[in-house]
């Protein structure tokens, strides 16, 4: 799983976490504006976040949560428990969501048709409650019409019979089903498939035609529009008003998927063959049909397929190919030749022609779906009935609900069901509740399980048939209705494989490891004294190895706890794209940045040093280093030039390399700007190798940039790069060749929490040096050291090596002792790439110290990079060679 | 981007970008006479499709890819 990801969830879980606070308190306090807009916030990063991955449904659930916060925030609509109850639910799903992804493990969320239908129905009733709310919220709204509004559009019930998308077959030419017949009878699925794309869908980057044109061939398609074209030159063109109808042989499922951002803009339907059986044409007359029948039927209860057969080819004949009994003709002979065993279907089709030809039926043709209109409404107006609040305009919504009922069963030709409603609509009045009217709503409308046969039956049958009522989440308040999405947070816990800490926790412990290992350095020296004061050389052994576990255990725990603190260097690099891109843009250059080794991890506070250095220098190279494209071309050299980035791990240290192909380094240049700048006088302008002159770009006070740019040139310098490098113990180095680029090398330590010093002594105290800074220690004999010009020097190795006392240095009235055979001590230092050897009384152990800056006024001694705490409890200054001189 | 006009005709070389949906109407509307030839079409954004639908201009040329050229045709000569 990718790290983003993983940050995601946890600050996903988070946010989830503080929403669900929020929602609670803002019960309590529902005028709490701050609250609700920290609320709103929160939801609103929540949905951002979850579009960067591909969650389509998370992004929508919580595309509808927002929009409801902020309808409440807007005052639109007031706070209460019935709207915190699906925005609790809709963190839930968010929340059921994430566990899955985790489960998942590589980051997808498989396409579900089960979870999309569960993200937008809890979205529609989302939505529903801003609409439901905001309208009654207007107290004079006693109408019918604007509340069964609120029922999402796709189960208004449209009254142009042509837009009846829930019948759509019919207007399927019969050739084109027919086709779709045969191969759904050979085992394949197809389906029925409305794609309306919302008007802005060009601005959110949709392309519904690329999405259409990614399905299979369809069997039958129509592109239509939703309203009339306009006029071309009235057309916008990115409004988008196309309709996409088609029957393609694939899969609901796969279908689902394919539109899965989009479930609310297309309908699917999975076909059967039987919804395709329907004859359409003109009606007829004049047509041996009553005969026909006759004999049909008796070969039906037969099952003599082939009389049937020959007696439907024979009427066939007789009939003109448009009527729709011949429509109905062809369907049978199609049906007995591909399954003559569906004698339903057949009966259908029998029945179908029967009616048409208005004989022996008296059975009114009564669609399947009669029901399910007012199931729809019936459910609205109980979940309106089950709002718990009490409003000023609750007589209002009552009529309102009532006229809505008696809306719909006339509608539905079943008056009869209204029996008792005026009177519970009184009583409900009377008693300012919307319980009697809910109770009998209850009692006489009880929800069915969907899926009822839907095969066609008597009007009696229906109005004793209870009707279907789907059960929308969102559309139940409080009846405890088992739904999968809807189980509730501690249901599952899940908990999370990463756990946020505070900074200053990490620094705790850090601190508490550092004292540990003073701690425990303080065993050698209680073994020394076991030894030497008491004489007990078995217990100081025994101490020792028991320093020896200890010592391995704090190493250990000491790294572990470096661990925590690690951050890659990517932390760094991120920035950095963004920074050359608008940097080289403003320059006019061609940049290609290559960053390698983003992975590599060092200690946060040496990560964080980094930042700053690195902008500077990035901003040199581009400035001073990258030619102009056309000076490049001019060199030979590819157009863009080229900038890279790299870090990696050597040993404990991390190096960080910036490299450009530019124009690189002059080291005439920098001897005559430096000598100019009365940084070197004319001996050194001589003496000076031309390493030595690149290395004067970090002296204080130098730019080589004949003009001062805004981007680099401020006067700060290479200076200032290098003193932030070393404060955190790094080292930076330059390389350039004239014509060919700039290398600057940068060497970090990976951790700078523990430092490893020598102690040494001196004038009867004691004193650190970072061992980074030690190159060797050294005994040199008095004899061997001579004064040049009152500086005393020797020679190591062949090489001259200044040398200078450290209680000089400290301005301690004290001469350095040697040892008994006349030896002095001395500490070999690097200084920048000079050697430097620091005469002192003697060198001791080296030991691990949790360095400590000086604070306060102590802090202004630069002489000194700070004090540390022994083992044996002693204070221990750490002395800065590079400031002591 | 794949426009290429030429007096009276606008060739589509490549595939139609959203942008050019714009480019195509105002052409269209210059042009009411003007020959569409969209040989060379690989695929139209879908506002470039509503421009057609709506102002049904003459198509000399068909996209020579099948998948395209079923779906116009079937967008633009409805009663098919």
């Amino acid at each position: 799983m990718n790290p983003l990801l993983d940050q995601f969830i946890s600050e996903s879980r988070d946010a989830i976490q503080s929403i669900g606070e929020r929602l609670m308190q803002l019960e309590n306090t529902p005028d709490d504006h701050e609250l609700m807009d920290e609320l709103f916030r929160l939801v609103h990063t929540l949905k951002g976040n979850s579009g960067l991955f591909d969650f389509p449904e998370m992004t929508r659930v919580l595309h509808g949560a927002e929009d409801l916060m902020d309808t409440v925030r807007d005052g639109r609509i007031g706070y209460s428990q019935s709207l915190a109850d699906p925005l609790l639910e809709a963190m839930d799903f968010v929340s059921a969501l994430l566990d899955e992804i985790l489960a998942g493990g590589d980051g997808n969320l498989p396409a579900d048709a089960e979870r999309t239908a569960a993200a937008v129905a809890l979205t529609d009733s989302l939505r529903r409650l801003i609409t439901a709310r905001a309208e009654q919220d207007e107290p004079e709204t006693t109408a019918a019409e604007p509340l069964t509004a609120s029922t999402p559009a796709t189960h208004a019930r449209p009254d142009d019979p042509a837009d009846d998308v829930t019948d759509p077959t019919t207007r399927i030419p019969e050739a084109a089903r027919m086709d779709a017949y045969r191969r759904m009878v050979q085992g394949q699925s197809c389906s029925w498939l409305s794609y309306r794309p919302e008007e802005e869908c060009f601005f959110k980057g949709e392309d519904p035609f690329y999405q259409i044109t990614q399905l299979p061939d369809p069997l039958w398609r129509r592109v239509s529009a939703r309203e009339p074209w306009p006029a071309p030159d009235a057309l916008d063109a990115y409004r988008c008003l196309l309709h996409f109808e088609c029957v393609i042989p694939m899969d609901p499922r796969e279908l689902t998927e394919h539109f899965r951002y989009i479930p609310d803009q297309v309908e699917i339907i999975p076909l059967q063959p039987a919804m395709l059986a329907i004859p359409t044409g003109e009606t007829h007359d004049g047509l041996p049909v009553a005969e026909y029948l006759e004999t049909a039927k008796s070969h039906l209860e037969s099952g003599n397929h082939d009389g049937l057969a020959r007696a439907s080819r024979l009427l066939l004949e007789l009939s003109s190919p448009e009527l729709k009994v011949a429509s109905a003709l062809r369907w049978l002979l199609l049906v007995l030749g591909t399954q003559p065993d569906d004698t339903r279907l057949q009966q259908k089709l029998l029945d179908d022609i029967r009616r048409g030809a208005g004989i022996g039926d008296d059975t009114a043709p009564v669609l399947e779906d009669t029901a399910a209109p007012d199931a729809d409404i019936i459910s609205t107006q109980a979940e309106i009935l089950a709002l718990e609040d009490t409003p000023p305009w609750l007589p209002g919504r009552l009529r309102a609900v009532a006229a809505s009922l008696r809306a719909a069963f006339t509608q539905a030709g079943q008056q009869a069901r209204l029996e008792g409603m005026d009177e519970a609509l009184r009583a409900a009045l009377e008693q300012k509740a919307s319980s009697p009217l809910a109770r009998w709503l209850a009692d006489h409308v009880t929800p069915a399980p969907v899926g009822v046969d839907p095969a066609p039956a008597a009007p009696s049958t229906v109005a004793t048939e209870p009707a279907p009522t789907p059960a929308t989440p969102g559309a139940t308040t409080g009846n405890g209705e088992a739904r999968k999405f809807g189980r509730r947070l501690e249901d599952n816990y899940a908990s999370p494989s990463a756990i946020k800490v505070d900074q200053a926790k990490i620094d705790r412990l850090m601190n508490l490891i550092g004292e540990m290992i003073v701690a425990k350095n303080a065993l050698p020296y209680l073994a020394a004294r076991a030894e030497t004061v008491f004489g007990v050389r078995e217990l100081s052994r025994e101490i020792k190895g028991q320093y020896g576990t200890l010592n391995r255990i704090a190493d250990e725990m000491q790294d572990a706890i470096m661990q925590v603190r690690l951050l890659p260097v990517s932390f760094v690099f991120q920035r950095f794209p963004r920074l050359v891109r608008d940097t080289a843009h403003k320059l006019g250059k061609e940049v290609r940045l290559v960053l390698e080794g983003e992975s590599t991890e060092a200690d946060k506070n040496v990560i964080e040093s980094l930042a700053d250095p690195l902008v500077h220098i990035i901003r040199n190279s581009l400035d001073h280093g990258l030619e102009t494209p056309e000076e490049r071309r001019a060199a030979g050299k590819p157009m863009a030039g080229r900038l890279t980035i790299s870090a990696r791990s050597e040993s404990d240290r991390v190096v960080i390399e910036i490299a450009d192909d530019g124009r690189g380094i002059d080291p005439a240049a920098i001897r005559r700007k430096a000598y100019e700048k009365g940084i070197i006088d004319e001996q050194a302008l001589e003496r000076l190798t031309d390493q030595e002159a690149l290395n004067l770009v970090f002296a204080p006070g130098f730019s080589t940039a004949a003009q001062v740019s805004d981007l680099s040139g401020r006067g700060v310098g290479m200076d200032v790069v290098r003193t932030a490098v070393a404060r955190v113990n790094g080292s930076i180095d330059l390389k350039s060749r004239p014509g060919e680029g700039t290398r600057l090398r940068l060497s970090l330590p990976l951790s700078m929490a523990v430092t490893n010093v020598m102690i040494i002594v001196s004038a009867g105290q004691r004193f650190g040096v970072s061992m980074d800074a030690v190159a060797e220690t050294v005994r040199v004999a008095r004899t061997d050291i001579q004064c040049i010009k009152h500086q005393m020097t020797t020679v190591l190795r062949g090489r001259v090596v200044p040398l200078v006392a450290l209680n000089d240095l400290l301005a301690l009235d004290e001469a350095q002792v040697p040892n008994d055979d006349g030896e002095m001590a001395v500490v070999v230092v690097r200084i920048e790439n000079d050697f430097l050897g620091i005469i002192v009384d003697d060198c001791r152990e080296t030991v691990d110290i949790i360095l400590k800056p000086l604070a306060g006024f102590l802090g202004n001694l630069r002489g000194y990079a700070g004090s540390a705490l022994l083992g044996d409890g002693s204070v221990l200054l750490v002395l800065n060679p590079r400031e002591l001189l | 981007m794949g426009i290429e006009i030429d007096d009276n005709t606008l060739r589509v070389t490549d595939m139609l970008g959203v942008e050019d949906a714009e480019i195509l109407l105002d052409w269209l509307l210059k042009h009411p006479e003007g020959n569409l030839d969209l040989a060379g079409c690989t695929h139209l954004h879908a506002a470039n499709l509503q421009v057609l639908m709506a102002t049904r201009p003459r198509i000399t040329a068909w996209p020579e890819d099948a998948r395209p050229a079923d779906w116009l045709r079937h967008a633009l000569n409805q009663e098919e």
